[in-house]
C-alpha cells in the first residue's frame, strides 16, 4: 500500500491505494472534498458548508484550531465562539467556523452555515464510527433512523454511550442481544439517564445460556422501559463479573432482572457485581391486581454474585427470589408491596441487612441449606395497603443449617408466627438470636415455633460442663424476672449433676431464690420454709428443723404457726 | 488535522522492506534531513512496544529516500518526493504478546511523527496497526 501526503497551501491530502491507480481514485475524492470545503467556505453562504464543517466536530475551539489546517471549515459548541457582533456563544449553540492565518485564527460562518443541531454532527461520528475501527461511540436516538441499529452499536464498539438529552427513549422491536465475543460497556451519557424502551413482545437486554462466557462486561445508568410489552427487563443466563450499577426497570410483564436460567442448562452466570437496582412493578398496576410476578430473580447457575442495594416494589409472588442459587449475598435490599414473599432463600445465601417491608405470607421463604439473614427487618404495616397481612417472618420449607441473627420484626399480624415451617418441613440446626419484636399485636409470647404432621418441635441450648444452659424470661426492659434451666453442675457420674433449677430474681433483676429443683434421677425439691411454703390447694406446708409443719387457709406467720406433723423428736 | 490510517500486516512475515509495498510518499517535499519516528503501541496512549527509526536499508527501521521524479498521482506532474519506507522484521512480530484467542489478531496504535529543523513536530498519521495470524510459517 501507498500512502501519499501531500502539503498544498494549508491543506492535507492523504491517499491510499495498492497501486497508483486506485490512489488517484482516492486522492481526486480527497482532493475535491479539500477543494470543496474551502472555496464554499470562503463563499460562506451554502448550506453545504455547514454539513462540511459538521464532518470536523470539536469540543473546544482550542482544538479545533489546533487541528484544522488553514482554509478548512470546522463546528464546536464552545461558548469561547466570538460571534459578528463581538458577543460570545453563550447559549452553546453549534457553529460552524472556517479557520484563518490572522488572529484569532477563525471566523464564525454566520448563522446560515450553523448546523441544525448537534444531532448532525454525531450522526456523522456514528456513521463513520465503524469504518475506521472507532472503540466508543456515543448514540442519540436519533442516530437510530440512521442504517445502523443500537444493536449494530453493541455488536461493534466496546463503549456504547447512550445520550439521549430530549428524553424520548431508544425503541427496541427485538431484544438487544449483549455481545458473547468480547466485554463491553453500555452506559448513559454522564448529563442524563437513557431510557430503553420495548415496543414489543421480548426479554429487553439479554445474553443467552451456551454462548461464550464473557468476563467483565458493564452495564450502568440505564433505565430499561418494558413498556408493558417485555416479559422481563434484563436477562443474564451467562457472563462472569460484570459490574451492573443503576439500572431501572419498569413495566416488566413477569421478572425485573432474571441471572440464571431455570433448569441450569449452559447457564453460568457467577461474580457479578451489582449495586443500585430498582425493579418497579409498578403501584398502579399492585392496586389492580396486575402486578408482575417477580423483582429479581437468581435462577440455576447464578452463583457467588453479589447484590448489594436493591429496591423492588410492587410485584405479587417474590421480591428477590434466590431459590436456586447459590452462595449470592445480598445486602441492604429493600422489597415493598404486598408480595407473597419479600425473599425467597435457597442454598447457602446471606441477607445482610435487608428489610422486608409488608410481605403478604412471610417475609422470608427459606428453602436451602446454610441460609444466613443478618440483621435488617420484616416489617407489616398493618391496614396501610388495604389488607390484612398474615406475615409470618420466617417461613421454613426444608432447610437446615440456618442461621438468623439480630433482626427486627415489626407490625406483623395479629397470629403471625416468627418462625413457621411448612407442613412438610423438618427444621435443624437453626441459630436464632437476638431477634426482637415491636408494636406487633402479640410479642414474642404470642410466637411460637410449630411443627404439624409427623414433625416435634424442639428448643436446644447447649452449653460445656460445669456452665448454665437457660431461658431467661425479663421485663421489656430486659430486667431478669426467671431463669430456668440446666444449672451449673458438672455430670459426675451415676447420673448426678448438671440438675434442673428455676431460679427467681428479685426487683431488681438480682438473683433471689431457687423455688424449684430437681435432679436427673427425679429428686424434686421446693423451697420448704414457713416464709415460700409449699402449696396444696389452701394448704401450707414447710420444715422447720426436720419438723413438718402444715396449715390451712392462709399463709404462717412464723416457723410454727401451723400444726406439727413430725416426724417429733 | 491527523488523518486515520489503519495498517494491516502478517504475523510471519516481514512488513515493509525495500522490496514491499508499505511505502509512505511525502509529495513535493525532500525530508531526508528530517527526523521521523513512527511509534507502535499496545492502544492509543499505551505503551509503546516498537519505534522505527532511521535506519539503513534491509534492516528494521525507517528509511527516508528522495527521489526528484516521482509523478503526482492526481496531476501527472512531476513533483518529487520523499518516499518513507518502513520494515518491521518478522522476528519482532512473532516476539508480540498474543491474545489469549487462538488465531486472534494482535492490534496495535500507531502514529507517525514528523520532526523538521525547525524543531516541531508533527504526527503525520495514526490508527491501528493489525497483525493478522495467517498461516504459521
Amino acid at each position: 500500500m501507498t500512502i501519499h501526503v501531500e502539503r498544498g497551501p494549508r491543506n492535507i491530502v492523504v491517499t491510499q491505494g495498492n497501486n497508483a491507480l486506485e490512489a488517484r481514485r482516492q486522492a481526486l475524492v480527497a482532493g475535491a472534498h479539500e477543494l470543496r470545503t474551502r472555496t464554499l467556505a470562503d463563499q460562506a453562504s451554502t448550506a453545504a458548508v455547514a454539513a462540511l464543517a459538521a464532518a470536523n466536530y470539536f469540543d473546544t475551539l482550542e482544538r479545533a484550531l489546533a487541528s484544522t489546517p488553514e482554509g478548512a471549515s470546522f463546528t464546536t459548541t464552545d461558548p469561547a465562539v466570538a460571534l459578528n457582533e463581538g458577543e460570545a456563544n453563550t447559549s452553546e449553540t453549534l457553529r460552524s467556523c472556517i479557520r484563518t492565518n490572522e488572529a484569532p485564527y477563525y471566523r464564525w460562518l454566520g448563522p446560515a452555515a450553523d448546523p441544525a443541531s448537534r444531532a448532525d454532527v454525531e450522526r456523522a461520528d456514528a456513521k463513520a464510527a465503524f469504518a475506521v475501527g472507532k472503540t466508543s461511540m456515543t448514540i442519540r436516538p436519533d442516530d437510530l433512523n440512521l442504517d445502523f441499529t443500537l444493536q449494530d452499536a453493541l455488536d461493534n464498539a466496546d463503549l456504547v454511550v447512550l445520550h439521549d438529552p430530549q428524553g424520548s427513549g431508544f425503541a427496541l422491536d427485538v431484544g438487544l442481544q449483549l455481545p458473547v465475543s468480547r466485554p463491553i460497556t453500555l452506559m448513559s451519557h454522564p448529563r442524563g439517564r437513557a431510557s430503553i424502551r420495548a415496543t414489543a413482545q421480548m426479554d429487553a437486554l439479554i445474553t443467552q445460556a451456551d454462548t461464550n462466557l464473557i468476563i467483565g462486561t458493564g452495564l450502568q445508568g440505564l433505565h430499561l422501559d418494558c413498556n408493558d410489552f417485555a416479559a422481563h427487563g434484563l436477562v443474564i443466563q451467562r457472563g462472569k463479573a460484570w459490574i451492573i450499577d443503576d439500572i431501572d426497570v419498569t413495566g416488566f410483564l413477569d421478572t425485573g432482572m432474571i441471572l440464571g436460567k431455570d433448569g441450569a442448562s449452559g447457564a453460568y452466570c457467577y461474580e457479578h457485581q451489582i449495586s443500585r437496582l430498582t425493579i418497579d412493578g409498578g403501584i398502579a398496576k399492585a392496586q389492580a391486581g396486575t402486578h408482575p410476578k417477580r423483582g429479581i430473580g437468581f435462577l440455576d447457575g447464578a452463583t457467588d454474585n453479589k447484590l448489594w442495594a436493591p429496591v423492588v416494589s410492587y410485584v405479587s409472588d417474590y421480591g428477590i427470589d434466590n431459590s436456586s442459587g447459590g452462595n449470592n449475598c445480598i445486602a441492604s435490599a429493600h422489597v415493598y408491596g404486598p408480595c407473597d414473599y419479600s425473599f425467597v432463600a435457597g442454598g447457602e445465601c446471606e441477607f445482610i441487612g435487608c428489610f422486608a417491608d409488608t410481605p403478604r405470607i412471610a417475609g422470608y421463604l427459606i428453602t436451602g441449606e446454610r441460609t444466613q439473614i443478618i440483621g435488617g427487618k420484616v416489617f407489616a404495616n398493618i391496614g396501610a395497603l388495604g389488607y390484612t397481612p398474615e406475615a409470618e417472618a420466617f417461613r421454613f420449607d426444608m432447610p437446615h443449617q440456618i442461621t438468623i441473627i439480630g433482626v427486627r420484626l415489626r407490625n406483623l399480624g395479629y397470629d403471625f408466627n416468627a418462625i413457621a415451617p411448612s407442613d412438610t418441613s423438618t427444621v435443624f440446626g437453626l441459630a436464632y438470636s437476638a431477634v426482637t419484636t415491636v408494636s406487633s399485636r402479640r410479642n414474642w409470647a404470642g410466637q411460637s415455633i410449630r411443627t404439624s404432621g409427623a414433625y416435634g418441635a424442639e428448643f436446644r441450648a447447649g452449653s460445656p460442663a460445669g456452665q448454665r444452659a437457660s431461658m431467661i424470661l425479663h421485663d421489656e426492659n430486659d430486667k431478669s424476672l426467671w431463669r430456668l434451666g440446666k444449672d451449673n453442675s458438672s455430670v459426675s457420674g451415676n447420673n448426678s449433676g448438671a440438675d434442673f433449677d428455676f431460679d427467681s430474681y428479685d426487683d431488681t433483676g438480682a438473683f433471689l431464690a431457687t423455688p424449684l429443683s430437681m435432679t436427673r434421677t427425679g429428686t424434686v425439691q421446693v423451697m420448704g420454709t414457713y416464709s415460700a411454703p409449699f402449696r396444696l390447694g389452701a394448704l401450707r406446708m414447710w420444715n422447720n428443723s426436720g419438723v413438718i409443719y402444715v396449715k390451712q387457709g392462709s399463709n404462717p406467720t412464723s416457723a410454727v404457726d401451723g400444726t406439727a406433723l413430725g416426724p417429733t423428736t | 488535522m491527523t488523518p486515520s490510517i489503519n495498517l494491516t500486516s502478517y504475523r510471519h512475515a516481514d512488513w515493509g522492506g525495500s522490496d514491499g509495498s508499505e511505502i509512505v510518499a511525502f509529495l513535493g517535499e525532500d525530508l531526508t534531513q528530517a527526523h521521523f519516528a513512527w511509534s507502535f503501541a499496545d492502544r492509543a496512549g499505551g505503551n509503546v512496544l516498537l519505534t522505527l527509526e532511521a535506519t539503513t536499508e534491509g534492516l528494521q527501521g525507517l528509511v527516508a529516500r528522495y527521489e526528484p521524479d516521482y509523478v503526482h498521482p492526481v496531476s501527472g506532474a512531476v513533483v518529487g518526493a520523499t518516499l518513507l519506507i518502513p520494515q518491521i522484521d518478522r522476528e519482532t512480530l512473532l516476539a508480540l504478546d498474543t491474545p489469549g484467542e487462538t488465531g486472534a489478531d494482535i492490534v496495535l496504535f500507531h502514529t507517525l511523527y514528523l520532526t523538521r529543523d525547525s524543531g516541531l513536530k508533527h504526527a503525520e498519521f495514526a490508527g491501528n496497526f493489525r497483525i493478522m495470524q495467517g498461516a504459521p510459517n
